[in-house]
């Protein structure tokens, strides 16, 4: 697909759904949308919202510069966007307006008041609510005692006893089914709806959402994007930090670029798109291809190849936690320095398939072979040292130790001091944006370098298998490039990758063999091609492939709240 | 449906009632509770009396370290300097200034609150194991400085005069009403809006931040309350002792005491620690009186055994199995099992 495409209209189908919900436009004869929704959002209405307004902001850590005198104005009502690679500031600039951070210098005011340097409770008092790009929720509480929380906050004085209510805000954000169930149960997208029904019910007029829409795919991101559209229907301003291109397409109407902390482009998203400079830093110019075109250069001995010598066996295993089945009878076979990608929705399983074959959740039936020997009950240290290597998703690095200490800390403990050396000069060499950073504590570094860090350490311990979990999520597309380059240079060298991914047209143009999971099973698995075709891919991730009455039946009702397309 | 005020009616969200249904229902199965204890008192005979007061004091304490540790999530080790503070202040205000019981009783509980408040200061910057150690700290320097203070008889101790202490009956109400009050602060602290916004402090500080809560006003009120709390059960142990020095009142061993009873019992629930300090003091302490190193040994054996097998405690687990039996009566045995998300 390509970025930005200036000639498609932004949001159509979106902005209709939203249209057809509103009761208030006199559009609500015939409306198949729950017409309480546009009730609801009436009543959400902001009051009275004042322009939001930054004055040469700027924020030092330390030495670097993460902001760097940036002036912004948000008018009442607008959705703005801000895009830039990993590390341009984009988060912080979120989080010197919510006053998790206090900025350098410059001034950041909302109306008349001066919010700058104001404690976070503060500044949310003031109608400011943050939507954490990984959500945080209270796990131990119910979801309706989250959004009580944000809720009870707030008594402003001479306010009118409010009429909405925390079930109404529930609905309002599709969560009035869970409202009884523990927020650390909850699936991703429903984490996302949490996020933004907890920043609602502040009665926050201003939103700063950062990257809602991150690790959402097919329909839960229509959902995702649909609920952010409502809300900004509602009058509410937005300032919008996101990577999925589709969300500032379809929302915003203007577009900030930053880069190394500078402002470098504002306009609409299609000018923006079309400024070569932010090709430069942030789309790449891969981003115009189209994913069709890419051949997978490996697919045609795949075959062979698994037969011959396979390096990994997956056979039959199931896994869970607790109650729940996350894996059921799942098959997977990798040949030596072969890629194999593993797709599916949120909660297909494909993270929990990465920790059983790395050792991290058992096997609860089921074979693993490794080389032909059986490694299903070995533990996870064990198997690192026979060489798999697993880079987890959320990246796990070490923040407090530096990046040279991380990479040491991945080499293999029995290796002598010249051979981790000698390693590290390997994954330097794979990585060189991380040789200026050495001596840096990785905490510091931005995400794309977190990534690299993260695989570089896994790369330390010369391992035969690297699993990959979310490569890419949250990462910039030019990034993201760098990143499937550097794999391809690690498979040349003889290393066989799982990849775990939500970019399918990314992992799939680099896949000898694919796998699809749906809710646990394996519902696809054969050459990579086929599933470039999206229609047959959103089949095999949302409804599996019908095999037997079994499946049938159980595509029937979906208890597990993998969203089905409505 | 209301849809039409709703339209009308802009601006935040309506917070919930301020104590909930449940906490309201909870205080009057307290109250019923409280009612119960007084008639087995009338009832029982001295052994009963005096076996009670100290269980309602364990009870209070162990309230109070849960309402600090598993509401707020702020793991204090220094019981002792709110303990000794009390009765220290409980035994000089009766010895010098010739004060009774109760006034002697609540000026313990000002000056262990008053003690929260000014620790709190400091130790409220600190966070986890920081804080732990901040706490212990302050009561190993209070016990260093009663130990040295010519004031306070040194490490003589002081003596409540005995002409002035309540009689068996007296004490068991004070340890009632103490007790009573700590189970009270607890469930108003539990299901409430207050309770709700503490908890989600505990889960993560910085959303709630983010959500417009004061997290240090909050931290700093419930150090105070759990400091007077344990203020007045450190008042019922001065007036049951009698006379102590201050290696006792300021020991670590209330800390341990309490932790060990709320870990037991279920931490973070109300009436975790109530069946903590019951299974503890007696159906352990009491029992294996006349073998004190025996009783410390179960103790901790049993510490262990809920560790490893009942993480949550024994009052959790005790819902939770209520719950299974329940649910293996329904018909939805199958589905139930296969969808419904890992127990909490």
């Amino acid at each position: 697909m390509s970025a930005f495409a200036p000639g498609e209209s932004p949001g159509s189908s979106i902005a209709t759904a939203v249209a057809d919900a509103r009761v208030e436009d006199g559009a609500g004869d015939g409306i198949v949308d729950v017409p309480r929704t546009g009730a609801l959002l009436a009543a959400f209405e902001a009051v009275e919202s004042s322009p939001l307004v930054l004055e040469h902001i700027t924020k030092r850590f330390g030495g670097v510069l993460a902001n760097d005198d940036i002036s912004l104005r948000v008018e009442p009502g607008e959705a703005l966007g801000i895009i830039g690679p990993n590390g341009a500031g984009k988060s912080t600039l979120l989080r010197l307006i919510s006053g998790l951070h206090a900025p350098s210098a410059g001034t950041i005011t909302l109306g008349a008041t001066r919010i700058d340097g104001l404690r976070p409770d503060v500044v949310n008092r003031h109608g400011i609510g943050l939507a954490n790009q990984i959500p945080k929720p209270f796990p131990a509480l119910s979801v309706a005692e989250n959004v009580q929380v944000a809720a009870t906050s707030h008594r402003r004085k001479g306010a009118t006893r409010a009429r909405v209510t925390v079930d109404d805000v529930l609905e309002l954000c599709q969560l009035g089914t869970r409202a009884k169930a523990r927020a650390g149960s909850l699936g991703l997208l429903d984490l996302k709806r949490l996020e933004l029904a907890r920043v609602l019910a502040t009665g926050a007029r201003v939103l700063l959402l950062d990257e809602v829409a991150a690790g959402l795919v097919g329909d839960e991101l229509t959902a995702a994007i649909q609920l952010v559209h409502s809300i900004h229907r509602s009058g509410r301003s937005m300032i919008i930090v996101e990577h999925v291109q589709r969300v500032i397409q379809e929302i915003v109407s203007r577009v900030v670029v930053l880069d190394w902390g500078k402002l470098i482009a504002e306009g609409t998203p299609a000018a923006v798109a079309a400024d070569e400079r932010v090709r430069d830093v942030y789309l790449g110019r891969r981003a115009q291809r189209e994913v069709g075109s890419v051949s997978s250069p490996h697919s045609e001995n795949a075959d062979d190849k698994v037969r011959s010598s396979a390096l990994l066996e997956v056979q039959g295993v199931c896994a869970g936690y607790g109650s729940l089945i996350a894996l059921d009878h799942v098959d997977l076979r990798i040949g030596e320095s072969e890629v194999v990608s593993v797709l599916g929705a949120n909660g297909a399983g494909k993270s929990t398939l990465a920790k059983v074959v790395s050792g991290h959740v058992p096997a609860r039936s089921g074979r693993l072979l490794w080389r032909a020997h059986e490694v299903t009950v070995l533990p996870t240290y064990k198997r690192a040292r026979l060489g798999i290597a697993h880079s987890p998703e959320g990246r796990r690095i070490f923040p407090d130790h530096t990046v040279c200490e991380n990479l040491l800390l991945g080499a293999a403990h029995s290796a002598s001091r010249a051979r981790r050396t000698e390693r590290l000069e390997w994954v330097l060499g794979v990585f060189p944006a991380l040789r200026t950073l050495g001596a840096r504590r990785a905490g510091l570094l931005s995400g794309g370098e977190q990534q690299m860090l993260a695989i570089g350490r896994a790369l330390m311990a010369e391992p035969s298998l690297l699993i990959c979990d979310e490569l890419s999520l949250g990462l910039a597309p030019t990034i993201v490039d760098t990143l499937y380059d550097t794999l391809l240079e690690v498979r040349a060298s003889g290393i066989a990758l799982l990849l775990i991914e939500q970019n399918t047209s990314r992992s799939l143009a680099v896949s000898d063999r694919a796998y699809v999971l749906h809710r646990g099973r394996v519902t696809y698995a054969g050459a990579p091609e086929p599933l470039l075709d999206e229609t047959f891919l959103v089949q095999r991730y949302f409804h599996g492939e019908i095999q037997s009455q079994r499946d049938l039946d159980e595509a029937g009702g979906d208890p597990r709240g993998v969203p089905t397309g409505e | 449906m209301a849809t039409t005020a709703l339209s009308r009616a802009p601006g935040p969200v309506a917070p919930a009632l301020p104590l909930h249904r449940r906490g309201v229902a909870a205080l009057g199965a307290l109250v019923v509770a409280g009612a119960a204890c007084l008639a087995l008192g009338d009832v029982g005979g001295a052994g009963v009396l005096s076996l009670g007061t100290t269980l309602f004091a364990y009870v209070a304490l162990a309230q109070a370290w849960n309402i600090l540790g598993g509401f707020s999530g702020q793991m204090s080790l220094g019981v002792g300097a709110f303990v000794g503070t009390s009765a220290y202040t409980v035994a000089l205000t009766m010895t010098r200034l010739g004060w009774s019981w109760l006034p002697g009783m609540v000026a313990g509980m000002v000056v262990a609150g008053a003690l929260s408040a000014l620790l709190a200061f400091p130790l409220l910057r600190l966070k986890g194991d920081y804080f732990a150690v901040g706490t212990l700290a302050a009561t190993m320097a209070l016990d260093a400085w009663f130990d040295n203070w010519s004031f306070v008889n040194k490490s003589m101790g002081v003596s409540v005069p005995i002409q002035a202490v309540p009689g068996q009956t007296e004490m068991y109400v004070i340890g009632l009403v103490v007790a009573l009050l700590a189970v009270g602060s607890a469930i108003v602290m539990r299901w409430s809006t207050f309770g709700v916004r503490l908890l989600a402090i505990r889960e993560d500080d910085l959303a709630a931040r983010l959500m417009g809560v004061n997290v240090s006003g909050y931290r700093l009120v419930v150090m105070v309350v759990s400091g007077m709390l344990i203020g007045l059960a450190g008042g019922v142990f001065a007036l049951s002792l009698v006379s102590f020095v201050p290696d006792g009142m300021f020991a670590m061993s209330w800390t341990i005491e309490a932790l060990v009873m709320v870990v037991i019992g279920g931490m973070g629930t109300v009436i975790g620690p109530i069946v903590g300090a019951v299974a503890v003091y007696y159906g352990i302490t009491t029992e294996l009186a006349n073998f004190p190193t025996l009783s410390l040994f179960f103790e901790g054996g049993l510490l262990l055994v809920i560790v490893r097998f009942v993480p949550g405690g024994l009052w959790p687990f005790v819902v939770r199995s209520a719950r299974r039996l329940l649910e293996r009566r329904g018909p939805a045995i199958t589905t139930a099992r296969a969808t419904s998300p890992p127990s909490p």
